[in-house]
């Protein structure tokens, strides 16, 4: 599960562990039609993790329960996923928070569509992008988190959800996954700067807008 | 399909170009021996990339490789891939694509390239009438690549200002292909689906940055020129591609690929991140001409 030798050093092998975490982490995933598949991984992975540990530790005997070191990342994730953690209770589309888990897009749309033009607050605008995004029509899931992140810039939901996607879109890279090659393509570097600028400067609208 | 899905050659591994080369070769060879010399200048990237991710997630059938002769290199025997299921399966998507292709072009504004649809459509024709008859999964194709052109040509006449919404049709239609690889494992059809509907997505919008200037002045039906601020529909391009991008390459992270995943994996990470790059840098150079 790991890919590591049975002669692998407990280095390699919290390596190994360490990489796999970062490959399927619940927060590059979270809101993604994919989500389940992740965490069921990211299962897999802790439970192979704990087993090598523990036999290593009582010298190859048995395995005993102990916990893995991103443990805490084992279940259901965290992120800004509708219906995780941050999702209040006194929301007023917890029925629609439902549908967008449970995947079943089409009856949330209909719902989300059916909620009156002047009811539409910053929830709704974020529901409509999860929703979207989980459609794989992410222009327009962008454009519905920043209107979300612009209207309630204090909810942590709405923002990760923005800064997720716009840290896509400058990068071109799965969130929290760090470039492969080593070397940079051949482009001019001033662009990067630019680039680097532009990601600053959201930055600091996000910490303006959050203080 | 229109050849974007390609390596960044750079940091491909000598062994890895070569073996990608033999895939690309063994699926001309396909091409050549089910429907005969023409079919093989239809031979595109994105279809070889299409029998990597077949022969990489099937991991029951392992690709075979041996050396073949071929027009192109005529003295020296070349590595090359030998027929399997998924190569068949490759080849016979690229001629139903083919007819569709011809049939679109068929209700085009431009008078050479309605003559030249006209001329072609009896191969055309004869071509997917046997894809159908070698290839069983063919049919799914085939279906997806009609409902794909119907919805397609809707959405021009319509004149849809929707980025998104204009790119559904391809997305859809790469998706479902996808989809038929692997028909026994559901978990992994639902990463499979996600990501063909990533890349059908970017397929699309590539070529509709490809050709923003031409349709610019030629008028002819292009998403980035329909939204509101069209000024810098390069810029908006680049932000809707990189996006897919990232979205494609965290459903390929869920995938469970077998052989060749280091090639994909380029592919993935930096080739298509690298042809968006070159297509707007070709554009900055204002010159028409393909960079090597």
């Amino acid at each position: 599960m790991l890919g590591v030798p049975p002669t692998a050093t407990d280095d390699e092998v919290k390596q190994a562990y360490r990489t796999l975490v970062k490959k399927y982490h619940p927060d590059k995933y979270a809101g993604s039609p994919l989500q389940d598949v992740a965490s069921e991984k990211m299962k897999e992975i802790n439970a192979a993790y704990d087993e090598i540990t523990s036999m290593r530790k009582n010298g190859g005997k048995s395995a005993g329960a102990s916990g893995s070191y991103y443990g805490e990342y084992g279940g259901s994730g965290g992120g800004y996923a509708p219906g995780s953690g941050y999702a209040s209770g006194n929301s007023q589309f917890s029925d629609i928070r439902r549908l967008i888990m449970q995947n079943r897009i089409a009856e949330a749309e209909e719902l989300l569509d059916g909620v009156a033009a002047q009811q539409r607050d910053a929830e709704w605008y974020f529901l409509k992008g999860s929703v979207y995004y989980k459609k794989g029509w992410l222009d327009e899931a962008l454009s519905h988190f920043a209107q979300a992140n612009r209207m309630n810039p204090n909810n942590p939901e709405y923002r990760a959800a923005y800064q997720q996607c716009m840290y896509s879109r400058n990068t071109g890279m799965p969130f929290g996954r760090a470039n492969t090659s080593g070397t940079s393509y051949d482009d001019c570097d001033c662009c990067d700067w630019c680039i680097g600028m532009y990601c600053l400067n959201i930055f600091c609208n996000c910490l303006g807008g959050g203080c | 399909m229109f050849g974007y899905l390609k390596p960044y050659r750079p940091e491909l591994k000598i062994r890895e170009a070569e073996t990608y080369k033999a895939v690309y070769c063994g699926l001309c060879h396909e091409l050549g021996k089910n429907f005969g010399p023409f079919a093989r200048l239809t031979l595109s990237y994105d279809f070889a990339f299409l029998s990597l991710v077949g022969m990489s997630v099937r991991q029951e059938d392992e690709a075979c490789f041996g050396k073949c002769r071929c027009i192109a290199h005529p003295v020296r025997k070349q590595a090359c891939c030998l027929p399997g299921k998924v190569q068949a399966f490759s080849a016979a998507a690229a001629m139903v694509l083919f007819y569709y292709k011809i049939r679109d072009d068929l209700a085009d504004r431009g008078f050479r390239k309605r003559l030249r649809a006209f001329l072609l459509l009896p191969y055309a024709k004869f071509v997917r009438k046997r894809a159908l008859a070698v290839c069983k999964q063919a049919s799914e194709v085939d279906a997806a690549a009609s409902r794909m052109t119907e919805a397609q040509q809707k959405l021009e006449t319509e004149g849809c200002s929707s980025v998104d919404r204009a790119a559904e049709p391809t997305a859809a239609f790469l998706s479902a292909v996808l989809g038929t690889f692997l028909p026994g494992d559901e978990t992994q059809a639902v990463v499979l689906r996600r990501f063909g509907y990533l890349l059908g997505r970017y397929i699309y919008l590539c070529d509709a940055l490809d050709d923003l200037e031409d349709d610019r002045k030629t008028g002819n039906y292009n998403p980035f020129l329909c939204a509101e601020d069209s000024a810098d529909a390069a810029e908006h391009a680049k932000g809707s591609l990189y996006l897919t991008v990232a979205e494609a390459g965290a459903a390929y992270d869920l995938l469970e690929t077998g052989q060749f995943d280091g090639i994909l994996e380029n592919i993935v990470f930096l080739g298509l991140k690298n042809e968006v790059e070159r297509i707007l840098k070709k554009k900055g150079e204002g010159g028409n001409e393909r960079s090597l």
